[in-house]
C-alpha cells in the first residue's frame, strides 16, 4: 500500500460491485472504463429509435398508448416530449403528461430548454413545420405543468401501462439492427447542447453522437443528477474524445454540472422523422448520408494477392444471455456516500442477483427486473430510511460495447481461477516459472488477455507474454552499484532505477520509479490519510509486520498520472513514495540488454515460434473450459469460450520487382535481395573523392583492410572511391577523436564523409562524434565498431553493407520499387519518447521528393511533454512542400502520411484535430489542395498471425494481409505482415486508415503500404513498417538518443541518419 | 460483521473500532505465537488479510462464515503476493476458507492453537450461544480463544442510535451478562478468562465500559478435551471449503532446491568472473606467464582454478555467501543437496562446481547474418503488367 494513501484501497470502497482485482483495473486501467462509458452512452441509440416508434405508433393508435408507454420508460419520454413540437395536436397531450413526470424543479428550464432549440432550430436545419409549432410553445409549458399535478395524484396508473417487455425488446433490437442511429445523433446533438447549456453558437452539426447521446443518458434521471454530476468528469472526457469536433464535446463538461437539471434535447431531424408515418424509410432520408456511412460495414476488404488460410490469436466467444440490462438506481433522499450506495445495494442481492455492475447509478444485470422496482435500506449514520428505485432503461445486446467492461472483469477473475497470478496488467504463472539464477531474474510464463469486439464479432484477445522479474530488491543493486563506482553513485543509480517498474514486498501493485529522493529516508514521516503522521519504519511494521533493516536507504519516487478515480471525484495526485529494500525490480535488467550472451539465455525462453504460441493459448483454453469454477464464472454474463483458435483466410500480395540502376529483380518468397544488392550497381551513387578515415593506433591494421577491401567491393556496386585520408588518434579517448575530426573538417573543408573506427561499445564516443558532425560541422559520418570489421571472413559483406551505407548517407540511391501513382509524396513520422520522461520527446519527419521515391528529405523537432506534435509537424510539412516543389517544379497533388506511434485512444484526436491543422498547412500555399491519405501505423499491437498448412502452425510469408474479422469496425485497418520472419511469431503490423481523400482503394492502400516496407536501404529485404516510418525513427532517436538537438538543416536532404 | 456500525463509530475511533479489535488479535499474536489459528465469522476476511502479513509463526490460517458470497468477495488478497514466489519463505503457510456454521461441529476446526470470534455471538440466537459454546470450547478446544462482542452499556454515547448497533444483532450484553456467559464457559470447559475491551469511552464516560468488550480464554494447563486423532479422521466433514491456496515455501522441497541452486550458481557465477578478471590483469601484465595451475596442485584447492575448458569453483569458497549458509546450515548438507541435483555439475571429489568456462565462445551471430542457405527456390509468379493506380482512383 502507499503510504500517501487511506490504508483501505479505495478502489475496493468505490467497487463493491466487482471483486477486488476488478476494482483494481479499472483503476489501473482508466481507458477501458472511460470507454466502457463513452460507450454505454452512445447505446442510447436504440433508445431513441424506441422512443420513435412509439411516437409513431402514437399517430396511428389512440394517445393512451404513447402516453403510458413514454412513463414507463423515462428515457423514450423526453425524446417524445420532444417530438410532440412537430407532431399533430393530437400527440402533444399525452407527450406532455409524459413530460410532467419530471420533477417541479425542472419545469422552467425544460420550457426554457426547449424554447432554445426552437429559436436555434430553423439555424441550423431550416424545418418547415418548426415556426408553426412555435406559437404552441406557452401552451404546451402550461399543459406539462398541469399534467403533472394529475400525475402526481395517481402515480399508480403509471405502473398499469407497461408495455409488454417481451415485444418491446424485440422492437428495441430492431431498431438497434435496423437504424442508422448515428445519424440521429448527430443531428440532435447541437441542438440538445444547445438547448442544455445555452450555447446558441455551438451550432456546427459535427457534434459527436457519443456526446448527444451522453446527453441523453443523463437526461431523464433529473433526481440523480448531483451524483452524475460527480462521475461526469470521466464520461464528459470520453464523450469529448469519440467526438468528431472535439472543442464542442469538451464544453460539454461544464454544461452537465450538477445544479444543472436536465433540459429537454430536442432534435429537429427526428422530430421530422415522427411526423411521417412509416418510420424508418424516413429516418434514411433525413440522416446525413455520411454518418450513415459510418453506420454500415466499412468498405475495407481487398481483392489483390493469392488466398492464404491463417489463424489468429483472436478465440470468438458467443454470448448466451438473451440482453444485458441497464437499469438507473435512485436513492431517495439522496445517498452521497458511493460505498454506502454499494452497500445498500449490496443488501438487495436477492432481488439483483449475485452478477451485479454497478457504478454508484447505473446498475447492469444478466436478468431482467420489473420496468420500476422499489426497495428500502436503512442508513446507518441517522437511520433515515431510503427507498432505492431501479428503474430499467436499457435492454442492451449481450455482445454490445457496453458489457464489454464487464466481460473483462470476468475475465479476469477467470484468469485468477485458472491459478494465474496479476503483475502489472497481464496475467502469469509462477509455477511454470523459468529460473535464470545465473542472472538472479525469474521468467514467469503468462498471458495478455482482451475481450473485444471487432468487425467479426465478440473475441477474446490472447497474447503469449513473458514477466521478467528479479531477485534482487532496489536496495541490494544499489549495493552492488555503490561497490562498482562509489564515486558516481548517485549518478548510476538514477540511471539503472528512473523509469524502472518495481514492484513491492506488501502488496501486488506496479509503480514506475519517476525519481529518487536522497535527502529521505524510512525515519522520516508522511501523513496518513486521517490525517495522522507516520514513519515509514512505523507505516510498515504496522501494517504489514515488515521491519525496516536499512534506516539509511535514500526513497524511491513515484508519480502517478494525474486522473481522475472512477467516479471523476478526486484527482489522484501527489507523489507516493517507496522504499527501495521493500522493492523489486522487473524487466530486463540494463546490463543484460547490452550482454548478447546473457541476452541469448534468455531470449530463448522468450522468443516463442508460432508452434509454441498457438500451444500456449490451447493450454489456457483448456485450462479455462475445464475448469468448472471458471466456467461458471464466465457463465455468470453468458460467455461461452470457444476451445479453437480462429482460423480465418487472408491473403499473400503479389511480389514485388526490385529495380537497381539497369537490372531489376522480383523479390524473393523470403524478401531478401542481399545478394543482388551488392552485384549489380545502385540506382546513383556519389562518387567518393575526399573522405577521412579515423582509427586509434591499435585499430590501423583493421583499418588497413577494411579501406581495402572497400575498393575490391565498390566497382560492383557501382561507387567510385578514391583512397581516403587517414588519421590514425594516438589512443581512443573521445576528445582525441572529436579534436581530431575537428581539425581535419576545418582543414580540409571538401571532406564528404568521416569514417570513425572505435572500440567497443562506446555511447558517449558515438554521441559525440555524431554530434559534432551532424549539428556542428555539418558532414555525414560513419562509426564502425572494430570488433564488426575484426574477422576477416566476413569482412567482405561487411564491407559491402558498410560502403551501401555509406552511399545512401552521402545522398546516393539504392533500389527502388514501382508505385504507380503519380506526383505523390510519402511522409513519415515516429516519435521518439525519452525513457526517464524527464526530456522533450523528439519527432522525425521524413518525407520523399521525387516520383522514384528515392530521395527523402528529413526534419527532426522537440517538444516539451505535453506539448502538441502537430505545431512541429506543420513547419516540417512546409519545408518538405517547398522542398518538393524546388525539385520538382509543382507540388505533390497525392499525400500519404504514415503516422507512426499513435494509440487506439488517440486516432480521434488524430481525425478532429492534427488533420483539420495539416489540411490548413495547404493553404498556405495559393489554389493547394493535394489529396491526403493519413494512415496510422502500429506495432506494438497483441495481435499474432500464423499460417497454417500440414496441421502445423507456421509464420505467415511476407505480405500477408489479414483485412477483416479481426479489424476494428470504427475504421478501414488492415493487419499486414511484411517482414519475413526468422525466429519467433507472425507480428504484423496494423494500419489505420483514419483519412483518405486520395481516395486510395483497400487494395491500394495495402499495396502501397507493403511497397514502402521495401524501401529500406539499410536493409536488403522488406521490414516491418514502411520505410518512411522506419527513416522517421531513426532520425528522432538518433536526435533525441545522442544529439540532444536539431541536427543541422544542411544534411536534411539525406539520409545521414542511417 | 466486524465492521458492522463502522459508519456510525468512524467519527468516534480513530484508528476505526474494527481496525482496533484487528490490532488487538495482532498484538496477541505477537506475544503467543500461534501455529494455527481460525477466525469464526470472518466474513470479508479483513483479520485474515492482516494477520497473513503479522504471521509471526502461523503456518495454518483458516476462516468460518456462513456467508459465502462475503467469503468470496475478497478473497484474493489471500492469494500470494508475487513476491512470495520470487523470495519463498522460510516458513509454510496455508489458507483455508470454509462456509459453515460456527454451531456444528467440523472435523477441521480442531487442533488450533487460537480462535478468534470478532463480534460474531451477538448475531446468534440467545439460544444458539449455548451450542456455540459447546462446539468452541467444548470441540475445537482451542489453546486460546478471543470473543469480542459489543458492550450495551456504551450505546448511549453512539449518537442517534436506536436499538441495537446492527439490525442483525439478536442481543447485545451489559458487560456482567457477557462475563456471567464467559466464566460459566470457564467452569464448564476448563478455561479462565481475562476481559478487556477495545473503544475508550470519550471524556467522563470512563464506567461505562470499552465499546466492544473482549474476553480472553485461556485452556488450563492439562485440561485437553484432547483431540482423539483417530475419532476425528472419522467423523465427516460438514463445512465447505471454499479456497485453499499453500503459499510457497522453503519447507517444499522442489521450492528449496531451486532457491538453493540458483544462490550457489550466481554466487559460483560471480566467483568464476572475478577470477577470470583476475586472469585477464595477470595476462596483460605477464603475457608469457603459465595462466593455469598444473592440476596436482590444484587437487583439493580452495581457490577457483581452471582446468581445460571448465572452471572450477570450489564449495568452501561458494560456502561464504551468507544466504546460502542461511539455507543450508553447514556445508555437508549444502554437498548434499548439490549432488544429486542435474542443474549443478560437481566435480569428482565434490568439492567443486564445475562452470563451463565461456570466455572464449564465438559470441557474435550477426544481427544482419545472411541466410547462407542455397534458398533460391523461384518466386512465385508476379504480375508484371502496367499498374496504373490512378485510373483506379477515379
Amino acid at each position: 500500500m502507499d503510504p500517501n494513501r487511506p490504508p483501505v484501497p479505495p478502489g475496493a470502497a468505490r467497487m463493491p460491485w466487482l471483486p477486488p482485482a476488478a476494482g483494481r483495473g479499472f483503476m489501473i486501467d482508466p481507458p477501458p472504463l472511460g470507454r466502457a462509458r463513452g460507450l454505454a452512452l452512445a447505446a442510447a441509440e436504440p433508445e431513441t429509435g424506441r422512443g420513435r416508434g412509439r411516437a409513431s405508433a402514437a399517430a396511428s393508435e389512440p394517445p393512451v398508448s404513447p402516453f403510458g408507454r413514454g412513463i414507463s420508460l423515462p428515457v423514450p419520454e423526453a425524446q417524445v416530449g420532444i417530438a410532440r413540437g412537430m407532431l399533430p395536436p393530437v400527440e402533444e397531450k399525452g407527450l406532455g403528461r409524459a413530460r410532467g413526470s419530471l420533477s417541479t424543479s425542472l419545469e422552467p428550464q425544460v420550457g426554457m430548454g426547449r424554447g432554445a432549440s426552437l429559436f436555434m432550430e430553423p439555424l441550423a436545419e431550416p424545418v418547415p413545420p418548426v415556426k408553426s409549432q412555435m406559437l404552441q410553445l406557452p401552451e404546451a409549458v402550461s399543459g406539462l405543468q398541469e399534467e403533472r399535478v394529475e400525475e402526481k395524484k395517481t402515480p399508480e396508473k403509471f405502473e398499469v401501462d407497461i408495455p409488454d417487455p417481451g415485444s418491446s425488446l424485440v422492437s428495441m433490437i430492431r431498431e438497434l439492427g435496423i437504424e442508422p442511429s448515428k445519424s440521429w445523433g448527430r443531428g440532435a446533438a447541437p441542438m440538445g447542447r444547445g438547448s442544455v447549456g445555452g450555447l446558441a453558437a455551438a451550432h456546427q452539426s459535427l457534434v459527436s453522437s457519443v456526446g448527444f447521446s451522453s446527453v441523453g443518458a443523463e437526461e431523464p434521471f433529473p433526481e440523480g443528477m448531483t451524483l452524475r454530476g460527480t462521475s461526469f468528469v470521466g464520461r464528459g472526457m470520453v464523450g469529448a474524445g469519440r467526438a468528431p469536433v472535439s472543442p464542442v464535446g469538451f464544453s460539454r463538461g461544464p454544461i452537465a454540472s450538477p445544479e444543472l437539471p436536465p433540459g429537454p434535447i430536442t432534435p429537429p431531424p427526428v422530430s421530422v422523422a415522427l411526423a411521417g408515418p412509416p418510420p424508418v424509410p424516413v429516418e434514411t432520408t433525413v440522416a446525413p448520408v455520411k454518418v450513415e456511412a459510418a453506420r454500415e460495414p466499412l468498405k475495407k476488404a481487398g481483392t489483390k494477392g493469392n488466398s492464404i488460410t491463417i489463424g489468429s490469436n483472436y478465440i470468438p466467444i458467443r454470448c448466451k444471455n438473451e440482453a444485458v440490462f441497464q437499469y438507473h438506481v435512485t436513492f431517495t433522499p439522496n445517498v452521497e456516500a458511493l460505498s454506502m450506495r454499494f452497500g445498500m445495494m449490496k443488501d438487495h442481492r436477492s432481488t439483483t442477483g449475485e452478477v451485479v455492475a454497478f457504478d454508484g447509478s447505473i446498475l447492469y444485470l444478466p436478468k431482467r427486473l420489473d420496468e420500476v422496482v422499489h426497495l428500502k435500506a436503512e442508513r446507518k449514520t441517522d437511520n433515515q430510511e431510503i427507498d432505492i428505485k431501479i428503474q430499467m432503461t436499457k435492454v442492451l445486446p449481450p455482445h454490445c460495447d457496453l458489457c464489454i467492461p464487464f466481460y473483462n472483469v470476468v475475465l479476469r477473475r477467470v484468469m485468477k481461477i485458472v491459478g494465474l497470478k496479476l503483475v502489472g496488467r497481464d496475467h502469469y504463472d509462477p509455477s511454470n516459472a523459468i529460473v535464470l539464477g545465473k542472472h538472479r531474474l525469474q521468467v514467469w510464463p503468462g498471458y495478455s488477455t482482451c475481450i473485444k469486439e471487432t468487425d467479426g464479432g465478440l473475441y477474446l484477445g490472447v497474447d503469449v507474454s513473458h514477466k521478467v522479474l528479479r531477485n534482487d530488491s532496489v536496495l541490494n543493486i544499489m549495493g552492488v552499484i555503490y561497490q562498482q563506482s562509489p564515486e558516481h553513485f548517485q549518478d548510476e543509480c538514477t540511471k539503472e532505477f528512473v523509469g524502472a517498474i518495481v514492484i513491492t514486498r506488501y502488496n501486488n501493485r506496479t509503480y514506475r520509479i519517476d525519481d529518487i529522493k536522497w535527502s529521505k529516508s524510512p525515519k522520516d514521516s508522511f501523513t496518513l490519510a486521517d490525517g495522522s503522521e507516520t514513519t515509514f519504519i512505523d507505516y510498515y511494521r504496522k501494517n504489514y509486520g515488515i521491519t525496516v533493516k536499512e534506516i539509511d536507504q535514500p526513497l524511491l519516487v513515484h508519480r502517478p498520472k494525474e486522473r481522475s478515480k472512477p467516479g471523476g471525484k478526486q484527482i489522484i495526485t501527489g507523489e507516493i513514495l517507496l522504499l527501495p529494500e521493500l522493492s523489486f525490480m522487473t524487466g530486463i535488467p540494463e546490463k543484460m540488454r547490452k550482454d548478447f550472451r546473457a541476452m541469448k539465455d534468455l531470449t530463448v525462453h522468450i522468443n516463442v515460434s508460432a508452434e509454441q504460441h498457438t500451444h500456449s493459448i490451447k493450454q489456457l483454453l483448456q485450462n479455462i473450459n475445464s475448469n468448472p469454477e471458471a466456467l461458471n464464472e464466465l457463465q455468470r454474463w453468458g460467455l461461452e469460450i470457444s476451445p479453437e483458435i480462429l482460423m480465418t483466410q487472408g491473403r499473400t500480395l503479389p511480389m514485388e520487382t526490385i529495380c537497381l540502376q539497369s537490372a531489376s529483380f522480383v523479390s524473393s518468397s523470403s524478401a531478401d535481395w542481399s545478394r543482388e544488392v551488392v552485384r549489380d550497381a545502385s540506382i546513383s551513387s556519389i562518387p567518393l573523392y575526399c573522405w577521412a578515415v579515423f582509427y586509434p593506433r591499435r585499430a590501423a591494421e583493421q583499418a588497413e583492410e577494411l579501406v581495402t577491401m572497400f575498393g575490391k567491393v565498390a566497382g560492383p556496386i557501382g561507387i567510385k572511391l578514391e583512397r581516403p585520408i587517414r588519421v590514425e588518434l594516438r589512443d581512443d579517448r573521445t576528445e582525441t577523436y572529436v579534436k581530431s575530426i575537428q581539425s581535419q573538417l576545418t582543414s580540409e573543408p571538401n571532406v564528404q564523409l568521416v569514417v570513425c573506427i572505435i572500440t567497443g561499445n562506446r555511447d558517449d564516443l558515438y554521441s559525440a562524434i555524431k554530434k559534432l558532425c551532424c549539428v556542428q560541422s555539418p558532414c555525414p559520418s560513419q562509426a564502425i565498431n572494430v570488433r564488426t570489421i575484426s574477422q576477416p571472413q566476413k569482412l567482405r559483406s561487411i564491407a559491402q553493407k558498410i560502403l551501401l551505407q555509406m552511399n545512401c548517407k552521402l545522398g546516393g540511391e539504392l533500389w527502388t520499387v514501382s508505385v504507380p501513382l503519380k506526383h505523390l509524396m510519402v511522409i513519415g513520422v515516429d516519435v521518439h519518447h525519452d525513457v526517464s520522461k524527464k526530456k522533450r520527446s523528439v519527432m522525425g519527419f521524413v518525407a520523399s521528393l521525387n516520383s522514384l521515391l528515392t530521395r527523402w528529405y528529413s526534419r527532426v523537432t522537440f517538444q516539451m511533454p505535453n506539448e502538441e506534435i502537430i505545431n512541429g509537424f506543420r513547419v516540417c510539412l512546409l519545408a518538405a512542400l517547398q522542398k518538393y516543389y524546388e525539385m520538382n517544379h509543382s507540388f505533390p497533388e497525392k499525400i500519404v502520411i504514415y503516422r507512426d506511434g499513435v494509440s487506439d485512444g488517440q486516432l480521434k484526436t488524430v481525425e478532429q484535430y492534427e488533420i483539420p491543422q495539416i489540411l490548413k498547412c495547404f493553404e498556405t500555399f495559393p489554389n493547394y489542395e493535394p489529396k491526403l491519405t493519413f494512415i496510422v501505423v502500429q506495432k506494438r499491437i497483441s495481435t499474432t498471425l500464423y499460417s497454417y498448412g500440414g496441421e502445423r502452425f507456421g509464420t505467415p510469408p511476407p505480405g500477408t494481409v489479414l483485412d477483416h474479422t479481426v479489424t476494428n469496425k470504427d475504421w478501414v485497418d488492415f493487419f499486414l505482415m511484411a517482414h519475413s520472419i526468422r525466429q519467433g511469431c507472425g507480428l504484423p503490423t496494423h494500419y489505420i486508415s483514419v483519412y483518405n481523400t486520395a481516395n486510395l482503394t483497400p487494395d491500394h492502400l495495402q499495396r502501397l503500404t507493403f511497397k514502402m516496407c521495401h524501401l529500406y536501404w539499410n536493409w536488403p529485404g522488406t521490414i516491418r513498417v514502411p520505410a518512411p516510418c522506419k527513416y522517421a525513427h531513426k532520425l528522432a532517436f538518433l536526435s533525441g538518443q545522442y544529439l540532444h538537438s536539431e541536427p543541422a538543416i544542411q544534411l536534411a536532404d539525406k539520409l545521414y541518419f542511417l | 460483521m466486524c465492521r458492522n456500525g463502522s459508519d456510525r463509530m468512524a467519527a468516534l475511533f480513530s484508528p476505526p473500532l474494527y481496525l482496533q479489535r484487528y490490532q488487538f488479535v495482532i498484538e496477541y499474536v505477537k506475544r503467543f505465537i500461534p501455529r494455527k489459528v481460525i477466525d469464526l465469522g470472518c466474513a470479508d476476511c479483513g483479520l485474515l488479510r492482516k494477520l497473513k502479513f503479522h504471521r509471526n509463526a502461523i503456518e495454518v490460517l483458516a476462516g468460518v462464515d456462513i456467508d459465502c458470497a462475503a467469503l468470496r468477495e475478497r478473497v484474493n488478497a489471500l492469494a500470494p503476493l508475487t513476491i512470495d514466489y520470487l523470495q519463498p519463505s522460510p516458513r509454510p503457510l496455508t489458507i483455508e476458507l470454509y462456509q459453515g456454521s460456527v454451531t456444528e461441529r467440523e472435523p477441521c476446526t480442531q487442533g488450533f492453537d487460537l480462535v478468534t470470534c470478532m463480534e460474531l455471538i451477538e448475531h446468534l440466537q440467545l439460544w444458539e450461544v449455548e451450542g456455540f459454546s459447546n462446539v468452541v470450547f467444548g470441540y475445537m478446544n482451542p489453546c486460546a480463544v478471543i470473543i469480542s462482542t459489543p458492550n450495551v452499556e456504551f450505546n448511549p454515547l453512539l449518537p442517534g442510535l436506536r436499538g441495537f448497533r446492527n439490525k442483525d444483532h439478536k442481543f447485545e450484553w451489559t458487560r456482567a451478562e457477557f462475563q456471567t456467559w464467559a466464566l460459566g464457559v470457564c467452569m464448564e470447559y476448563g478455561y479462565s478468562v481475562e476481559f478487556t475491551g477495545v473503544g475508550v469511552a470519550p471524556g467522563q464516560n470512563r464506567d461505562v465500559g470499552f465499546c466492544t468488550q473482549i474476553a480472553v480464554f485461556q485452556r488450563d494447563a492439562g485440561v485437553s478435551n484432547g483431540p482423539v486423532n483417530n475419532a476425528v479422521q472419522m467423523e465427516p466433514t460438514v463445512y465447505r471449503l471454499l479456497y485453499r491456496v499453500v503459499y510457497p515455501s522453503l519447507c517444499d522441497n522442489n521450492i528449496f532446491q531451486r532457491t538453493l541452486v540458483c544462490q550457489v550458481l550466481y554466487r559460483a557465477e560471480s566467483l568464476k568472473r572475478e577470477f577470470e578478471l583476475g586472469e585477464q590483469s595477470m595476462q596483460s601484465d605477464l603475457t608469457a606467464c603459465a595462466h593455469s595451475l598444473p592440476p596436482d596442485v590444484v587437487a583439493g584447492s580452495t581457490v577457483v582454478y581452471r582446468h581445460r575448458s571448465h572452471v572450477f569453483v570450489p564449495l568452501q569458497h561458494v560456502w561464504t555467501d551468507p544466504k546460502v549458509q542461511a539455507l543450508c546450515g553447514n556445508i555437508h548438507r549444502l554437498r548434499q543437496a548439490l549432488m544429486d541435483d542435474s542443474r549443478v555439475q560437481l566435480d569428482t571429489d565434490r568439492d567443486a562446481i564445475i562452470l563451463p568456462d565461456e570466455g572464449e565462445e564465438e559470441e557474435d551471430e550477426e544481427e544482419t547474418g545472411e541466410c547462407e542457405e542455397g534458398n533460391l527456390t523461384p518466386s512465385p509468379v508476379v504480375d508484371n503488367s502496367e499498374e496504373d493506380w490512378e485510373t483506379e482512383i477515379g
